[in-house]
């Protein structure tokens, strides 16, 4: 048999999308097992606590990006398969097992978040309760960052498929909080920053660019696409014939 | 004539203990007879008040390693990253290096920086230094107390503050191409702070030269004040009559003071100073007003509101 690269791709996709689930299942938990292996070989370098609370804050907001950034890289994607009627381009128009990765990445952001909190209610504050409520008041990027770490607990508890059928409408609006929280995680790391650190830079360009693609979405482009209606859970919609595709 | 008077050690070699004792011993011996020989002329008063106090140092525990010393350091005129300073500073040249001292003086002076080292007696001062983003590394200065330098300039009476200038050079300091901060870095003392004997100026660290990373050829050290207080790479000391603006307060003023005065209780919206992290430990530690030294500093801010005045 002929080697064809779009069948096996159309196969790894499709067919086999439990496998990819799990690569990146695998990939996501890859900076995890870098940090662990630093601390047990104590490589965390010369101030281990301002390192593992930098690392870990910075993969919050990394997987909050690669969340945001699924919505558009499945509308565009599919929108361009389709457009330019590509060989198979019907079928890798499908591709609905991208928006499946939104929940991973998402999830994975809640992970490092409350490996973040960890860090900073142990070994940062020593868990003295009493000074760690005061810092709260004090310190208004700490609140934020509570304030943040409790909007993605609520999304994080929601995001089980039995509630994500349960909810229906309900958890689109509980999920749309992604948007605030996004804002709120970057006036976090803006409002403890001594100077614009590039890493600051890139990541408020980067959910910058991610929400103005909603809003443009929102406000100039009229939204016919009934059989995209971003949930997760029902994919297998009929794509009516002569409908205006937008992304 | 030698830069310190310690023999020089490959710098890529981690300081055995048991030499640096020794070495200790020999500065003590030096700092005595220093003490002897200047004790007639110029510091008599200064020193004889506080020669106690200064001799009576708080402990801090045991020196932080020389090799996180250099590698771990904020120096925003290269870069915010602080384990790649050691890289980019390797760049800098410290000589030929002047320093001159201006300003509110009877006799402005320029020293070329070797022939300054070579006439101060240089002594050792193991101080421990806290940044204000909550660590701390106790350190074994070699230097000069500044006051020293200060009277051979002999300052009138108009002058009440002391500005610092450090170097401003975007070739080579490649951070200072970047509008991060007002460059060049500039810092500042009250007067009667900047002749304190516990001040000082530093030219090496555990006997060696100090490198380009902490601040050479010369830098400043004020132990009870946060670290951005004790500026690297001094090139100007000026004594003015009005307080002198500096980089940090103009960058930040809700966060930076002009005093900065280290205070386990004066929160601002970016720091929280009650505990520090000493470099090579893993749990928090209080942190202690005026880091220590309140001894032989709380004198000059008696009647002073330290929350007002941060």
């Amino acid at each position: 048999m002929q080697f064809n690269l779009v069948h096996l791709f159309k196969l790894v996709t499709r067919d086999y999308f439990k496998y990819v689930k799990y690569l990146f299942i695998f990939l996501s938990l890859v900076p995890f097992l870098i940090l662990s292996w630093q601390f047990y070989t104590e490589q965390l370098g010369i101030n281990p606590l301002a390192y593992l609370t930098k690392v870990t804050g910075h993969l919050v907001i990394i997987f909050l990006i690669l969340t945001l950034l699924i919505t558009p890289l499945k509308r565009i994607s599919s929108y361009l398969m389709t457009k330019y009627q590509l060989k198979y381009g019907k079928r890798l128009a499908d591709w609905n097992w991208i928006i499946k990765l939104r929940r991973i990445f998402g999830l994975y952001s809640f992970y490092y978040a409350c490996l973040h909190l960890a860090v900073y209610v142990w070994f940062d504050q020593g868990l003295e309760w009493e000074y760690i409520y005061e810092d709260i008041l004090e310190r208004p990027f700490i609140m934020v960052g509570v304030i943040s770490f409790l909007i993605l607990l609520i999304m994080a508890i929601t995001s089980f498929k039995v509630l994500i059928k349960k909810l229906k409408k309900k958890w689109r609006k509980i999920h749309m909080s992604i948007y605030p929280l996004s804002i709120l995680c970057l006036i976090h790391y803006w409002w403890l920053s001594k100077t614009i650190e590039s890493e600051l830079i890139l990541y408020s360009i980067l959910t910058f660019l991610l929400l103005l693609y909603r809003i443009l979405v929102w406000t100039h482009i009229v939204r016919i696409r009934k059989d995209d209606t971003g949930m997760e859970v029902s994919t297998r919609h009929k794509v009516p014939l002569n409908h205006k595709v937008i992304f | 004539m030698a830069k310190t008077l310690y023999p020089k050690v490959n710098s890529s070699e981690i300081t055995d203990e048991s030499i640096w004792l020794s070495r200790r011993a020999f500065i003590k011996t030096t700092l005595s007879t220093a003490l002897i020989s200047t004790s007639g002329s110029l510091l008599s008063k200064e020193l004889n008040a506080l020669k106690s106090p200064v001799l009576r140092l708080p402990k801090h525990g045991s020196l932080t390693k020389y090799k996180d010393i250099t590698r771990y350091n904020n120096y925003y005129e290269f870069t915010s990253d602080k384990k790649l300073v050691h890289h980019y500073a390797k760049e800098l040249k410290t000589e030929p290096w002047t320093i001159t001292i201006n300003g509110e003086v009877e006799k402005p002076l320029t020293f070329d920086i070797d022939k300054l080292l070579g006439m101060m007696s240089i002594e050792e001062r193991i101080y421990s230094l806290r940044c204000v983003e909550g660590w701390s590394m106790v350190i074994p200065w070699n230097g000069f107390p500044l006051a020293q330098l200060l009277k051979m300039a002999k300052p009138t009476s108009k002058a009440k503050y002391v500005k610092f200038t450090s170097l401003l050079d975007p070739e080579v300091m490649i951070g200072q191409r970047r509008p991060i901060l007002n460059w060049p870095y500039t810092e500042g003392l009250r007067i009667d702070e900047a002749m304190h004997p516990l001040t000082f100026l530093a030219s090496g660290i555990y006997g060696k030269d100090i490198l380009p990373q902490n601040g050479a050829p010369i830098r400043l050290v004020v132990p009870w004040k946060y670290g951005y207080k004790s500026l690297k790479a001094i090139t100007h000391i000026t004594l003015l009559e009005k307080q002198p603006k500096t980089t940090w307060v103009d960058a930040n003023p809700d966060n930076y003071g002009f005093y900065s005065n280290v205070n386990p209780k004066v929160s601002t919206p970016m720091w929280n100073q009650r505990k520090e992290v000493k470099i090579g430990e893993v749990r928090k530690k209080r942190t202690q007003l005026y880091n220590g030294y309140g001894e032989q500093v709380a004198h000059l801010y008696k009647d002073m509101d330290l929350t007002k005045f941060y």
